[in-house]
C-alpha cells in the first residue's frame, strides 16, 4: 500500500505530464492529418478509373506522392524532415516540433484508409444521386462521405492508435509523451515500475480509443 | 394516356461502344425510336442485348458513341454540366439494386436528394412524407433499409425517384431482384404512378411477364439493335423477329407446337387464331364449330392478361371439306379473331 503511494508521489507528476503530451500530440496531429487526408482520399476516389472525375494524371500523381511519403518509417521521416519542420512550425523540438512529421507520417496513411472506406460505398448509390442531377461536390460530401461515416470512423480509430505508437518516438526530439517516459525512465534507468505503469496506461489508452471508435461507428451504422 | 403521340425522347441511330480497338464491344448500334409522353415503354432483351445501356443513355449516365438523343427537342449532347444536371432533375430512375443509403432512414433517403436539389426545408419534409405515402410506406419512415424487404426497398427508391416531380421514370431492371409477388406489386405501383401523374415510364426488363403486365409498347433489343417495336398486343399477336419469338417462347410455345404438328402430320390445315380484347371474351371457336361442318383439334392454347386487354392464342388443326374450312375461317375473322395459316403467317400481313 505504502509502496504504491510512494511511487505515486514520486512519479504521478511525470506520468500526468506525459499523458497530457501524448494527448496533445495525438489530438493535434490527428486533426491536421484528417483535414489533409479527407480531401486527398476523396480526390483519389473521384479521379480513379471509371469514376465521375476520372483523371489518370491527378490520380497517378496523388498515388505516387502518397506512396513516396508512406515509404519512409516515422523515425526516418522525423529527421529527414527537419528543415521542413523548422520552416513550417518554427522549431524542430518539443511537442510543436513533432507535429509536422507526425502529420506527414499519418496524413498519407489516413488518406489511404479514407480511400478504401469511400471505395466501399456502393457505386450504384452514387449513380442514383448522379441520375437525379445532384452536383459533384454534394455527391462527395453529402452522399459518398456521409454514407461512409461508419467505415471512416473505424479507419480513423486504426489511424489514431497508429499515431499513439508513433508518438513514442517523439521523445527523440524532446516532445515527451508516454512512450518517451517508458524509454527514458523505464528502460534507460531501470525503473521497472515506471515501465509497467506506462505500458498499462498505453494499453488502457488504446483500448479506450478502440472502444470509443467502435461505439461511434456502431451508432452511425444503425441501419447497415 | 395512350394515343397522345407527343414525343418525349427521340433517339436517332444511337450507338454505344465500350472500349477501343479489337477489344471494343458494341452495346448498342443504330437504335432509332421515339418515346411518347405518358406511355409505359418496355425495353426487353436477353442479357447483353443492350437494354440497360439504352436506358442509361436516356439520362446520359452513358454517353452514346454515335447518333443523337433529344429530350423534348433538346439534343442531350448540346448540354454542359449544369444543363445536364437540370435535365436529370426532370427524370427519376430506379435500379435493380435499389441503391439506397444504408446509413439513412427511409425518410432521410427520400429527403436528402430533395434537399440537395434545393427544395426549401418545409417542402422537403412534406414531399418526402407525401410520396412515401404514395408508395405505402408511411409507417416505415424511421426504419433503415436493412430492416425492409426487397419490395419495400424498391418502394423507397420509387418514392425517392418521383418526389421531385419528374416527367420521366427510368426503371433499370427494377423488379429483377424481387420475388414474383413483390414484382407484381411494384409493377402495379409503377402503373398507378404512370396513371396518376402522367409520368412517362421506360422499363427495362428481361422478363416478358413484366412487359405484358404494365407496358403499352415494347421495344425488343437483340445484340444491341432494335429488333422490334410496337404495341404489346401487336407484338404478342405477331412476333416477327426471332429474338421476340425466343422471348415469347415461354408464354406461347411455338417450337413445341411445330414439333407436334410434324408428329401429327397435319401440315396445311393448321391455323393460329389470336383473340384480342373483346374477341378473347367470346366463345368464337365453339360457335363456329357448331355452325359449320368442321372439327377442330386444339394443338396449343394460351390466354394471358395484357395491360389493357386479354389476349389469347390458339393453334388449331381443322378437318373438314376445304370450302367449309374456308367459310369457318371467314366467320372467325368476322368475329374479330385474327386467323393466320401456321408457318405462313408473315406472308399474309
Amino acid at each position: 500500500m505504502s509502496g504504491i503511494s510512494v511511487f505515486l508521489r514520486e512519479w504521478a507528476p511525470y506520468i500526468a505530464q506525459a499523458v497530457g503530451e501524448t494527448f496533445v500530440m495525438v489530438g493535434v496531429s490527428l486533426a491536421f492529418s484528417v483535414a489533409i487526408a479527407l480531401p486527398l482520399g476523396a480526390l483519389l476516389v473521384v479521379t480513379g478509373p471509371g469514376r465521375p472525375r476520372a483523371s489518370r494524371l491527378v490520380h497517378g500523381a496523388l498515388n505516387l506522392l502518397i506512396n513516396l511519403v508512406r515509404s519512409l518509417p516515422f523515425i526516418i521521416l522525423l529527421f529527414f524532415m527537419l528543415p521542413v519542420t523548422k520552416a513550417i512550425a518554427g522549431t524542430t523540438i518539443g511537442v510543436r516540433g513533432v507535429i509536422v512529421p507526425l502529420v506527414a507520417y499519418s496524413a498519407p496513411y489516413i488518406a489511404r484508409l479514407i480511400e478504401s472506406s469511400l471505395l466501399e460505398v456502393d457505386r450504384g448509390v452514387i449513380e442514383a444521386y448522379e441520375a437525379m442531377g445532384v452536383r459533384g461536390r454534394d455527391l462527395v460530401v453529402q452522399v459518398l462521405i456521409r454514407e461512409a461515416r461508419p467505415s471512416l470512423l473505424r479507419s480513423l480509430t486504426i489511424a489514431t492508435i497508429g499515431l499513439v505508437g508513433a508518438t513514442a518516438m517523439a521523445g527523440l526530439v524532446g516532445a515527451g509523451g508516454l512512450g518517451d517516459l517508458a524509454y527514458r525512465f523505464g528502460f534507460v534507468r531501470y525503473e521497472n515500475a515506471v515501465m509497467y505503469v506506462t505500458v498499462a496506461l498505453l494499453i488502457a489508452l488504446v483500448q479506450l480509443i478502440q472502444t470509443i471508435g467502435n461505439g461511434l461507428a456502431r451508432r452511425l451504422s444503425k441501419g447497415g | 394516356m395512350v394515343g397522345s403521340a407527343e414525343t418525349v425522347f427521340a433517339l436517332r441511330s444511337v450507338g454505344k461502344t465500350f472500349g477501343q480497338g479489337p477489344g471494343a464491344v458494341a452495346a448498342l448500334s443504330g437504335v432509332s425510336l421515339d418515346i411518347r409522353r405518358g406511355e409505359i415503354l418496355g425495353v426487353i432483351g436477353q442479357s447483353g442485348a443492350g437494354k440497360s445501356t439504352l436506358v442509361r443513355c436516356l439520362n446520359y449516365l452513358e454517353r452514346p458513341s454515335s447518333g443523337s438523343i433529344e429530350f423534348e427537342g433538346t439534343p442531350l449532347e448540346s448540354l454542359d454540366a449544369a444543363g445536364l444536371r437540370a435535365l436529370r432533375r426532370r427524370m427519376g430512375m430506379i435500379f435493380q439494386g435499389f441503391n439506397l443509403l444504408k446509413t439513412a432512414t427511409v425518410l432521410e433517403n427520400v429527403a436528402l436528394p430533395l434537399r440537395l436539389l434545393g427544395f426549401p426545408p418545409g417542402e422537403v419534409e412534406a414531399r418526402s412524407r407525401e410520396y412515401l405515402g404514395v408508395v405505402g410506406l408511411s409507417d416505415k419512415l424511421d426504419a433503415y433499409p436493412s430492416q425492409l424487404s426487397g419490395g419495400q426497398k424498391q418502394r423507397v427508391a420509387i418514392a425517392r425517384a418521383i418526389a421531385h416531380g419528374p416527367e420521366v421514370l427510368l426503371c433499370d431492371e427494377a423488379t429483377s431482384a424481387l420475388d414474383p409477388e413483390n414484382t407484381e406489386a411494384i409493377l402495379r405501383l409503377i402503373a398507378a404512378i404512370n396513371e396518376r401523374y402522367g409520368i412517362t415510364v421506360v422499363l427495362v426488363t428481361h422478363e416478358m411477364r413484366v412487359v405484358q403486365a404494365v407496358c403499352d409498347r415494347v421495344a425488343v433489343l437483340d445484340g444491341g439493335e432494335l429488333a422490334e417495336l410496337g404495341a404489346v398486343v401487336d407484338v404478342y399477336a405477331d412476333p416477327r423477329h426471332p429474338a421476340t419469338r425466343r422471348l415469347l417462347a415461354g408464354i406461347l410455345p411455338r417450337e413445341m407446337t411445330a414439333s407436334l404438328i410434324d408428329r401429327l402430320g397435319v401440315h396445311g390445315s393448321v391455323y393460329s387464331l389470336t383473340f384480342r380484347g373483346q374477341a378473347a371474351g367470346r366463345p368464337a371457336l365453339a360457335e363456329t364449330i357448331k355452325s359449320f361442318a368442321v372439327s377442330a383439334n386444339i394443338l396449343a392454347a394460351n390466354i394471358i392478361e395484357l395491360k389493357r386487354e386479354p389476349f389469347g392464342l390458339l393453334v388449331i388443326a381443322f378437318s373438314g371439306a376445304k370450302a367449309e374450312v374456308g367459310r369457318a375461317l371467314a366467320h372467325l375473322r368476322e368475329l374479330g379473331v385474327a386467323v393466320r395459316e401456321w408457318g405462313n403467317e408473315h406472308e399474309r400481313d
